[in-house]
């Protein structure tokens, strides 16, 4: 299980896993109802979205992960257990709260 | 007529509950005639498309003689790191001149509009063929985006102006190849007009405006269609163009999202009165006197412009000491160093004067240039009027164009107008799905059941579209009872003569 987040085309970066990770699914596109009452969707693409948690980070770990959250560059993202899957993101939102077991860190990752 | 979706699944597609659209959007940014280049495929950048064709007149809301609008398209692409910005050395700018010299002025576009089959993948019909007139880069905090405005191929005669000889004895769609090809417009579909106009010519109108007149001269209409191919289409194209006859698809409520019906009541006319002004060979005249003395350096030409004070179907060169006298400052005669040579359409001439002798300048005195004119009759008039009793008093609307030349031209262009005109018209704009194969012309079912609407309809205005992804379009319809009050035309090339015999027109 390993966990990746660094800019595209550059050098892998492993960050910690992640303790929380959701995975949605956004059909990009439009959905009206027509004259008679039925949904017309107009689906261009099917974009993934993940919120991320990682959980009393250590000082390092923290610094490795904050250096990639914080970059507002296209992203390969390897979640864990995906079996190495990867996908270009982009960082949407990341937030963090320090506590005395260290930084809680929050980021929703969005597919280009 | 319509576009061919053979070995397509469009037909189911366009229609299913859940479509997947596609947007293909390409500029030749290096003009080499091809979209294959790189950076030549900014589909990525799209944000949104508004596309309009219109065969509609903008006065009368109807398709009248002559042609519709200009068609239209309107681009918006975002645009990352400025890379459409036209003063941008860093973006595509620093590529292509035509981005960075002429802010992408009359780069060709093309845009396709489709939607994803299952088997086949990505399915596109041309929608529009043009090219771009302005591009306005808009910038917004966290957003920058570009709009380029687009016209059709006929955007770009429409200020295109020529002066030319007189054609004798042409048909109206051998006129319109002639000049459109002279204009590098050769995408061209004709058809065969049933007017042939003795004399035409070109005086310096825009181009567009010429065309369209010569068209309405023989009833039809002259419009590019999605893939920029220019067509003119004759009075009675709807009633032979299989795609004008039988529906191409139905326009159902299921896939609308919007329908509008809109009578035009206030243009509904008793009477159309058309005139017409003969043409005929005419004598040979003095078409053009300069008062003035022309004067020539030694060694040098002049170049004058002579505007005639009719058109002529042939122009003599001037004739020393008959047309005009070259002297000296001192008078005596130049006739040995003047040398005169013309080039001359039917209503003006470049004349150029050269004085060959090395001292002493040439003035050119009593100028004037003879030529065979066009005589033009007096207008006459030949007036339609209805039989319907649809509105109170007297309503005349008048037709004027000048290549109607003949009685039965004007005699059949009123009876045209007033079968449009007499009673009032509804236009029914549908909107929803992009049915993307439709073209202007074509004929369509429109249904809305909760309005009891189940009607054949021409299409007379296409406005396809794509934002927030989806695909949608205006179709603008007219429907087809009494758009042609017969029914049993005589039709060229199909029709045999016969006893009884087909009607001819009207």
């Amino acid at each position: 299980m390993t966990t990746k987040l660094y800019r595209v085309g550059q050098s892998a970066v492993t960050v910690r896993d992640p303790d929380g990770l959701q995975t949605a699914r956004e059909l990009v596109g439009r959905r009206e109802r027509s004259l008679t009452g039925d949904m017309l969707s107009d689906v261009v693409a099917s974009k993934l979205r993940w919120t991320v948690t990682w959980q009393h980070l250590s000082s390092a770990e923290w610094s490795t992960l904050k250096a990639e959250v914080a970059r507002t560059v296209p992203m390969t993202w390897q979640p864990p257990d995906e079996g190495g899957a990867t996908y270009t993101v982009t960082v949407a939102e990341w937030q963090t709260e320090r506590t005395e077991f260290g930084v809680t860190c929050s980021a929703v990752l969005e597919q280009s | 007529m319509a576009q061919s979706i053979a070995g397509t699944n469009l037909a189911s597609n366009w229609h299913s509950p859940v479509a997947e659209p596609v947007v293909r959007v390409y500029a030749d940014w290096d003009l080499d005639g091809d979209y294959s280049d790189a950076d030549e495929d900014i589909s990525g950048y799209v944000l949104r498309v508004s596309i309009a064709h219109r065969l509609l007149d903008a006065v009368y809301g109807l398709p009248v003689m002559g042609g519709g609008r200009v068609s239209t398209a309107s681009l918006t692409l975002l645009n990352p790191a400025h890379r459409f910005t036209p003063e941008n050395a860093n973006g595509l700018a620093g590529t292509y001149a035509s981005i960075a010299q002429r802010k992408a002025y009359r780069v060709p576009v093309k845009i396709e509009m489709g939607y994803r089959d299952a088997v086949n993948g990505a399915e596109v019909l041309t929608q529009f063929v043009g090219q771009v007139e302005n591009a306005d880069p808009n910038e917004r905090a966290g957003q920058r985006m570009l709009v380029y405005t687009c016209k059709g191929l006929d955007g770009f005669i429409e200020r295109h102006r020529i002066y030319s000889t007189v054609r004798e004895d042409q048909r109206v769609d051998q006129l319109i190849a002639h000049y459109l090809t002279a204009a590098g417009l050769t995408a061209q579909q004709l058809d065969k007009a049933v007017t042939t106009l003795p004399f035409a010519w070109a005086n310096g109108e825009p181009l567009l405006d010429l065309l369209r007149a010569f068209a309405a001269a023989d009833g039809g209409w002259l419009y590019w269609d999605k893939a920029g191919v220019a067509r003119y289409e004759r009075a009675t194209h709807w009633l032979e163009s299989a795609d004008s006859l039988t529906p191409q698809a139905t326009l159902t409520g299921a896939v609308a999202t919007q329908q509008r019906n809109e009578a035009l009541y206030r243009n509904v006319f008793s009477s159309v009165r058309a005139s017409y002004t003969p043409m005929a060979h005419g004598p040979l005249r003095v078409v053009y006197t300069n008062d003035d003395v022309v004067e020539v350096p030694p060694a040098a030409s002049t170049t004058i412009t002579c505007e005639f004070t009719q058109p002529c179907s042939t122009v003599r060169t001037p004739v020393v000491q008959t047309d005009y006298s070259p002297a000296s400052p001192a008078g005596s005669d130049m006739a040995s160093h003047c040398s005169l040579t013309m080039t001359a359409t039917a209503t003006r001439a470049e004349l150029t004067v050269t004085n060959s002798h090395a001292s002493i300048p040439l003035y050119l005195y009593r100028l004037r240039i003879r030529g065979y004119i066009i005589a033009v009759g007096d207008a006459q008039e030949v007036r339609a009027e209805t039989a319907l009793t649809l509105i109170d008093g007297q309503r005349d609307h008048e037709v004027s164009n000048p290549w109607l030349v003949r009685p039965e031209q004007a005699a059949f262009v009123a009876r045209r107008m007033l079968t449009l005109l007499e009673r009032p018209r509804e236009i029914v704009t549908w909107t929803g799905r992009l049915c993307p194969w439709l073209e202007l012309g074509d004929l369509v079912t429109v249904q809305n059941s909760a309005q009891g609407l189940d009607t054949p309809a021409y299409v007379v205005g296409l406005h396809p579209s794509y934002a927030g992804g989806a695909l949608r379009m205006d179709a603008e319809l007219l429907p087809q009872a009494n758009v042609f009050p017969g029914g049993d035309y005589f039709t060229l090339g199909a029709s045999k003569y016969q006893t009884p015999s087909d009607r001819v027109y009207f």
